[in-house]
């Protein structure tokens, strides 16, 4: 593969690489201070905001899922926002972004029985598609602010450039709902093509005994579907942490973040957006 | 010796720490032999029908993938272990 | 218990996803389900044409073959026509050469009737003047005048009979 750059960014990427090896040693000098079980004390922490209004567990929210979040809704909204009017004869970029939706396109179009969900399953499948892999990628691949909370939820300390970006759909937050709402629009899918009296009755299938199983079966479904998604993102942010802190963050890094940001990254989007499909089309027929 | 930590806390580390390596090193044993069993499969699939990599590819790395929910399962126990709990 | 802690913040990233979503399905889904659908639109009328048009050269062709078949066939009529006519015409004209011929040769035929008949006559006439001038030469001496006239005259009705 032959990359031609202007020169404008191949200057801006000199700069990046400068400033990234000046905050890498920078990194190593700070973090070879620290002992190891120091550094790893609060990696399983969330900086949680207390609300002054509810109670309980809803008063409480992780402000850096909401943040990145939002971050990544507008690069989609940016990147999205310049082809809105598409070309009857696509150039690269927009051919680009069409044979990702395509892609999606003929694997819902597969999957889907009914004629009639064929395009809302596409708009559903495609979204979490493109959010997810935006996520993963920006998570798992690209060096950013990190804010370390203590136990409590309060902020210790802000690391810059000494770990990823800290992925939303590495938040149980996300990938729970997500997968919640996949599980509804299935059976909301279902009660529209099949009918409220078909659909009931394919509770109790094959035999009425079965009742118990199928909710059991149907309910697994979103929490195995939520906890894949978050323990790939979560356990590679970790491990891409624990390794990147062994080498003293210079030069692994890069491979780390190749594997668990990109090709983890993309693949577990895949992986949650087939699944989607299959349960929204298994719910159909 | 007063400042440092009492048996019951030793005892409790002791336990998290022996917890979190069996959990994850027994966790592990299940999505290797089932991902070795789908990579074998479409390694077969592969050297039968070499015109068919593509797509044997794709689907062999989404089915190994969903192999590897219980190993990941095992992985966030044993982190809830050490750092959580 | 930060790490696996359910709380609000799941309820605010799926409204999160449903502006998302609906933002998407104004900027890009809809625009390029249309653009997709145009597309189709235009190969499939485009096939359609060009299916149309093949059909319609189809049938200029099988007109065109007709046109030809027709013309053959004209051309063949004419020339059996002509060869017909040109049959009558020969067997006309052969019977007319025909008549002409043994009209010529009858005709022919009934002059040498004639002129044989006339010469016939002549030497007839002839030769009777010839005999009675010899006759009379001879019987001058032999004959009375009233004799020979008698004589003369028997001979001319049966020259005249015959």
């Amino acid at each position: 593969m032959k990359l031609s750059l202007d020169r404008k960014t191949k200057v801006l990427l000199v700069v990046f690489l400068l400033i990234y090896i000046f905050l890498g040693i920078l990194n190593a000098i700070y973090l070879s201070k620290q002992s190891m079980s120091e550094a790893f004390k609060n990696v399983a922490n969330r900086w949680v905001l207390k609300l002054p209004f509810g109670q309980g567990i809803f008063s409480r929210v992780n402000p850096l899922t909401i943040f990145m979040t939002w971050i990544i809704m507008f690069v989609i909204i940016i990147v999205v926002y310049r082809f809105r009017k598409p070309k009857l004869i696509p150039d690269r970029k927009q051919a680009a972004l069409e044979s990702v939706m395509d892609f999606v396109y003929q694997m819902v179009e597969d999957a889907i029985p009914d004629q009639r969900f064929v395009r809302p399953t596409f708009y559903i499948a495609c979204t979490l598609f493109l959010f997810i892999v935006l996520s993963n990628i920006l998570g798992g691949a690209i060096p950013g602010i990190s804010i370390e909370a203590n136990a409590q939820g309060n902020i210790e300390k802000i690391h810059l450039f000494s770990d990823t970006w800290f992925s939303p759909t590495a938040d149980i937050n996300t990938n729970a709902f997500l997968a919640v709402f996949v599980f509804l629009i299935s059976q909301v899918f279902a009660i529209k093509s099949k009918g409220l009296k078909a659909w009931a009755k394919s509770w109790f299938e094959p035999i009425p005994f079965m009742f118990p199983m199928n909710v059991i079966g149907e309910l697994s479904k979103p929490i195995s579907h939520s906890l894949r998604l978050f323990g790939n993102i979560a356990g590679g942010a970790l491990l891409t942490y624990l390794l990147a802190y062994m080498a003293k963050y210079l030069f692994l890094p890069v491979v780390l973040w190749g594997f668990f940001g990109i090709f983890v990254g993309v693949i577990q989007a895949l992986v949650f957006t087939v699944l989607a499909i299959a349960y929204i089309s298994s719910a159909l027929s | 010796m007063e400042n440092g930590p009492t048996l019951a806390e030793a005892l409790i580390q002791m336990g998290k720490f022996i917890g979190a390596g069996i959990c994850m090193g027994a966790g592990a044993i299940g999505p290797g032999i089932g991902e070795g069993h789908v990579g074998d499969g479409a390694m077969q699939a592969m050297a039968r029908q070499p015109e068919l990599i593509g797509v044997l590819t794709t689907r062999m790395l989404l089915s190994q993938a969903v192999c590897e929910t219980t190993g990941l399962y095992s992985l966030l126990i044993s982190i809830l272990m050490l750092f959580v709990l | 218990m930060g790490f696996v802690e359910l709380n609000l913040t799941g309820i605010i990233q799926l409204l999160n996803f449903f502006i998302l979503l609906f933002v998407l399905y104004k900027l890009l889904y809809k625009p390029f389900t249309q653009i997709m659908d145009k597309r189709r639109e235009k190969v499939e009328s485009e096939l359609a044409q060009a299916e149309k048009e093949r059909k319609e050269a189809q049938e200029m062709r099988k007109e065109a073959e007709q046109i030809l078949a027709n013309a053959r066939q004209i051309a063949e009529r004419i020339v059996s026509d002509a060869k017909q006519k040109s049959d009558e015409l020969i067997t006309q004209a052969k019977n007319q050469a025909r008549e002409e011929a043994d009209r010529i040769m009858n005709s022919a035929r009934a002059q040498i009737e004639r002129e044989k008949q006339a010469a016939l006559d002549e030497v007839e006439k002839r030769a009777g003047e010839i005999a009675v001038t010899l006759a009379m030469k001879i019987l001058q001496g032999v004959l009375d005048e009233k004799a020979k006239k008698e004589y003369l005259i028997n001979v001319l009705k049966k020259g005249q009979n015959q």
